[in-house]
């Protein structure tokens, strides 16, 4: 409260006879309070600490020592797994994101209509994604990708005889986890969904009366008014994107020859099965920069592609 | 013109079908298999339909380990799923409302402060915020696991944020003419336009939440406090033998409260604005 | 640049703040510590009182036992606690476990927190980092004491746990390496069951006989676990996998490791093995190949023998370790498996260990235990037990009998250094590249050499 106060005071341009309940600052903090405090009680804390503890050597058993850029040093010159796992972290990125993403519009497209029977395919669509990371995943997936699983045997049946284990393959099992990642689509297709529905009717009644075919419609009301969400979904998935670790664990664990050493998952065996906390913090604070500066990227140019309909936001 | 409609509308539900069996293969497979004599799970895993149908599996299954059966597991899993979902739909529509409506100074800081925040990986702040929860005594108790969720999701404070952006600001600047207070255009306007967001909220928060496992994991550490999540990976462990079958039906069972869930709240989803009444 | 300036001074309104609100939180939390349980706690704080006899003398006290298993492991650990309870009820317990890998993010946080429990479960690979720390309690006292009583286990299965001359940790159970092998299809291919002394050698032809004859597949020896090939080739040869102050390896001729890669690749290359794509598949243990027949056997942990003997459901044996051609010292060592340990900062180290001694010495615990944390160390425990236990596990008894008196076996090297997982998985990786033929062993091995004498210097 003391903040808000002192805020008031600093802004000059208010003047004093406004009403506490139109005062702009009030108001905006006074809806912001809620994720402002667990912002500085939950999140600081941890992440200055983690910060301080990136410059040092910190099993967690004893208390760190301080090394200085020791840890980063060591990252970038003389750690080669590091390397192999930022490598296969973009390889899932630009592939899976992008993958998923299509695959979530279209699937929404899909679903986006007033027939009979809608709730169901919805629900239905969205079940793969409440399994999650869960074991289960993990069975039948090899059911599917080994030697003598699903997808060899529906080759079979086009002619293709293939006897690969894609779950051991160095090439391939990667995609396994990429075409896991596309069949999660759940989340991004239920935000396209929401988004599709709050397009107003009326955009293409008079699209239609003006004799816009689909394609029209599609490129020239339904896509730019989607804007906002898929910018949504694409800063969203990124994000996760960069930190896929639950596939890589239980499916692969981080093999075979490392291709699937996802960074999230390296960063974690350092931290907890090595015992290099401190090089852990390290690895996270540069997955943050990365993460970052990607996500500025698209917001810096989100204002030549997205479209808002209040300019005010 | 109406046979081609119904013509097309056939095709549509052709292609629907397929494809959902497709999708929900894996998912299939798990759902019969669960009605498997265990012996037959992986003898027969070729097979979609069981020879021999059994609800053993679920019998055994939910007799759960250490004295502690499945009831325990859902109730706890309902009470961090259900209050923490309520605290984050609550706390994330306020101040998604004051980050996308409100110009108040600081706002771009804080909010880029707020997506800093979903970049962080979880591995690296849980150390610090254990020894945080484990000072203030709240260690095996739902308290570190509950009382961050009313401080608001970064991740549904965006999205939300991004559907109220998409909202004409002309109905607000009418709701003012009218006379509304900031406040009053919150409850009387825009809350009503985001319900598709608020339901898309509800869904993923509780369902998150319901597979949450690292936050349990440690702050859960009684067998009488797990949640599904945990139970279900104490069920595998790779240094012994499994029961398969009591596995694929507990994760059988662990799916069907999210997805009644979004079964009861996707209609919502459909009542998007397009229905309620907005115009032009 | 005046965006620069607004940092700044937000910074250091954030850090005041922090201050600030850390400390009234702090506060109220203290105050209100009994005032808002869940329904959950409460209804558990009852019942505790419930199962509680009301007139006992002693002081009530509830131990925290954690360990890393699975739900079957579970349900026995706590029937013996139960049982532990109705003889003093006084002690109760409050139990935890997890599995493996989520066993030591949970106990690297607790250790962070200082609060860990009166009694957890650890591992021979993973203690030198807690004792380094001065976190376990020194148990000598209390044998002296006759409080933990040790007079019918083998100095062997104690001498494990012993750092400096002090007992820190107490194994329950023996565990070594053994061959489990399938007698029938050796049968089948018309060979007999190999000697003691037989090497590995023997065992890539007897294994080619096998593949010609009946078809069955070989097992790469420990294709999942390389490192320990390399420190059993190593001590063959009278050397150690670390050095004594575990800044190095503790040898330097790549040819210990070139010679396990070339065994291997020799195996593949003769295609009596699965492909290395199916081997690098994690698979269940009732889908592994040994357990549905198809292979004829493998070097195997003793107390993993006992869970694959079970799930293959036809007579196993548990035969010798191949041996090392070059070398004439002993390979293998007994490793005390599932230690027990009680932490410095417990509150209640006599009933902690007055729970050791009756998991080590009750003979009714012990059967409810079944053996499930490796061969029991005391003598008369064992015996007791031997006609109760199944097939499976009397087999694993018998065998450690035996090995106790083998050549093969010699007293165990100390306790991996803090960076001995970094080198299981570099010896891990190296493994996988030979196996897919991305490199010849001869670079492997000294990759490995390289590496690891690197990371261990860092530490």
């Amino acid at each position: 409260m003391k903040k808000i106060f002192q805020k008031t005071k600093n802004n000059h341009k208010i003047k004093p006879s406004i009403p506490l309940q139109d005062n702009e600052n009030v108001v905006g903090y006074t809806f912001i309070a809620p994720w402002l405090i667990g912002f500085f009680i939950f999140t600081v804390y941890p992440i200055l600490y983690s910060f301080y503890l990136s410059f040092t050597d910190y099993n967690i058993l004893s208390s760190p020592k301080f090394i200085g850029l020791e840890n980063y040093k060591e990252m970038f010159v003389s750690d080669p797994l590091y390397w192999k796992s930022v490598k296969a972290t973009f390889y899932y990125v630009f592939t899976a994101v992008p993958l998923r993403l299509i695959f979530a519009l279209i699937v929404a497209l899909l679903l986006c209509r007033e027939t009979k029977g809608i709730g169901i395919y919805r629900s239905a669509l969205y079940i793969p994604s409440l399994i999650g990371g869960s074991v289960a995943v993990a069975v039948m997936w090899r059911r599917i990708f080994e030697a003598e699983g699903i997808l060899n045997s529906t080759l079979a049946l086009f002619g293709i005889e293939s006897n690969i284990a894609w779950l051991g393959h160095p090439t391939y099992t990667i995609w396994t986890i990429i075409i896991l990642g596309a069949w999660q689509f759940g989340s991004p297709m239920l935000i396209f969904l929401s988004g599709l529905k709050q397009i107003p009717n009326t955009y293409y009644e008079s699209a239609v009366i003006d004799g816009a075919g689909w394609f029209k419609r599609f490129f020239h009301i339904t896509l730019p008014l989607l804007t906002p969400i898929i910018f949504f979904n694409l800063v969203m998935q990124l994000i996760s994107g960069f930190m896929i670790f639950t596939q890589g664990l239980i499916i692969t664990g981080g093999g075979p020859l490392n291709t699937t050493l996802f960074y999230a998952l390296y960063l974690y065996r350092n931290a907890f099965q090595f015992g290099k906390m401190g090089y852990g913090c390290a690895m996270a604070w540069v997955m943050l920069v990365v993460i970052g500066l990607f996500t500025l990227v698209l917001f810096k140019t989100s204002k030549y592609w997205v479209h808002y309909e209040a300019e005010e936001g | 013109m109406k046979e081609k409609i119904k013509f097309s509308n056939i095709i549509y539900h052709i292609i629907m079908i397929l494809f959902c069996f497709l999708m929900l293969y894996p998912v299939l497979w798990m759902f019969f298999s669960s009605f498997k004599p265990n012996e037959d799970i992986f003898a027969t895993a070729h097979k979609l339909i069981p020879d021999k149908w059994t609800i053993e599996n679920y019998i055994s299954g939910w007799k759960g380990f250490g004295g502690v059966s499945f009831d325990v597991f859902f109730k706890n899993s309902f009470l961090y799923s259900g209050i923490g979902t309520i605290g984050t739909v609550v706390s994330s529509v306020l101040v998604a409302y004051g980050f996308a409506r409100v110009k108040f100074k600081g706002r771009d800081f804080w909010f880029t402060c707020m997506i800093l925040t979903m970049m962080l990986p979880v591995q690296v702040v849980m150390i610090p915020q254990f020894i945080m929860f484990h000072k203030l005594d709240w260690v095996n108790s739902f308290k570190p696991l509950i009382v961050p969720t009313f401080t608001a999701g970064p991740f549904f404070v965006f999205l939300i944020m991004q559907f109220i952006r998409g909202i004409p600001i002309e109905l607000d600047e009418a709701a003012k003419i009218d006379g509304c207070s900031k406040y009053g255009i919150f409850f009387r306007v825009i809350l009503p336009l985001v319900t598709p967001a608020i339901v898309t909220t509800t869904i993923f928060s509780f369902y998150w939440k319901w597979d949450d496992f690292l936050g349990p994991l440690l702050y859960l550490s009684k067998p009488r406090l797990y949640t599904m999540s945990i139970a279900l990976k104490v069920f595998n462990d790779s240094t012994t033998t499994t029961n398969w079958g009591g596995l694929l039906a507990m994760s059988t069972l662990s799916i069907i409260p999210a997805l009644v869930i979004f079964f009861i709240f996707q209609d919502y989803l459909v009542e998007g604005i397009a229905t309620t009444g907005i115009k032009g | 640049m005046k965006k620069s300036s607004i940092f700044g001074r937000t910074g250091i309104l954030l850090l005041v703040l922090v201050l600030m609100i850390s400390l009234i939180f702090t506060g109220c939390g203290k105050e209100s510590d009994d005032g808002e349980q869940t329904d959950i706690e409460k209804t558990e704080k009852e019942d505790e009182k419930g199962g509680e006899v009301t007139d006992t003398p002693s002081e009530e006290v509830t131990l925290r036992v954690v360990w890393w298993g699975s739900q079957e492991r579970a349900d026995i650990t706590t029937e013996a606690l139960d049982l532990f309870t109705e003889k003093n009820p006084h002690i109760t317990f409050e139990t935890e476990f997890a599995a493996w890998d989520d066993y030591w993010d949970k106990m690297a946080t607790y250790a962070a927190a200082n609060s860990l429990p009166d009694i957890f479960q650890h591992d021979y690979a993973k203690i030198s980092q807690y004792l380094e720390n001065d976190l376990l309690a020194d148990l000598t006292p209390y044998v002296e004491s006759g409080q933990l009583d040790l007079s019918d286990v083998d100095e062997n299965a104690i001498s494990g746990g012993k750092f400096d001359g002090k007992l820190y940790a107490l194994s329950l159970g023996t565990n070594s390496f053994g061959t489990l092998v399938d007698p029938a299809i050796i049968e089948e291919a018309g060979l007999s069951m190999p000697e003691d002394d037989w090497t590995w050698e023997d065992y890539v032809d007897m294994g080619k006989t096998i593949y010609e004859k009946t078809g069955k597949l070989s097992e790469i020896p420990l294709a999942a676990d390389p490192k320990f090939m390399v420190e059993y080739f190593a001590r063959s040869v009278g050397k150690s996998m670390y050095s004594e102050d575990g800044k190095s390896l503790g040898f330097d001729d790549p040819s210990i490791i070139e010679d396990f890669f070339e065994l291997e690749l020799e195996m593949i290359k003769a295609g009596i093995t699965t492909s290395p794509e199916e081997l690098l598949i994690e698979k269940p243990i009732e889908e592994s190949d040994f357990v549905l027949g198809e292979d004829w056997g493998g070097p195997y942990w003793t107390n993993f023998a006992v869970v694959i003997a079970d799930a293959a459901q036809r007579p196993l044996e548990l035969i010798s370790m191949p041996l090392y051609s070059k070398g004439n010292s002993p390979g293998l060592y007994l490793k005390p498996s599932m230690f027990f340990c009680i932490p410095e900062t417990s509150e209640y180290k006599d009933e902690a260990v007055q729970v050791l001694d009756f998991w080590t010495n009750d003979i009714d615990a012990n059967k409810i235990l079944k053996a499930d944390r490796g061969v029991p160390i005391s003598s008369k425990v064992r015996e007791a037990l031997a006609d109760g236990v199944s097939e499976s596990v009397k087999m694993t008894f018998d065998y450690i009998d035996e090995l106790a008196d083998s050549s093969n076996v010699g007293p165990i090297d100390p306790p991996e250094p803090p960076a001995g997982g970094e080198v299981t998985a570099l010896i891990k990786e190296v493994n996988e590249e030979i196996l897919f033929e991305r490199i010849t062993p001869e670079e492997g091995a000294e990759k490995i050499i390289t590496r690891a004498n690197e990371i261990l210097s860092k530490q």
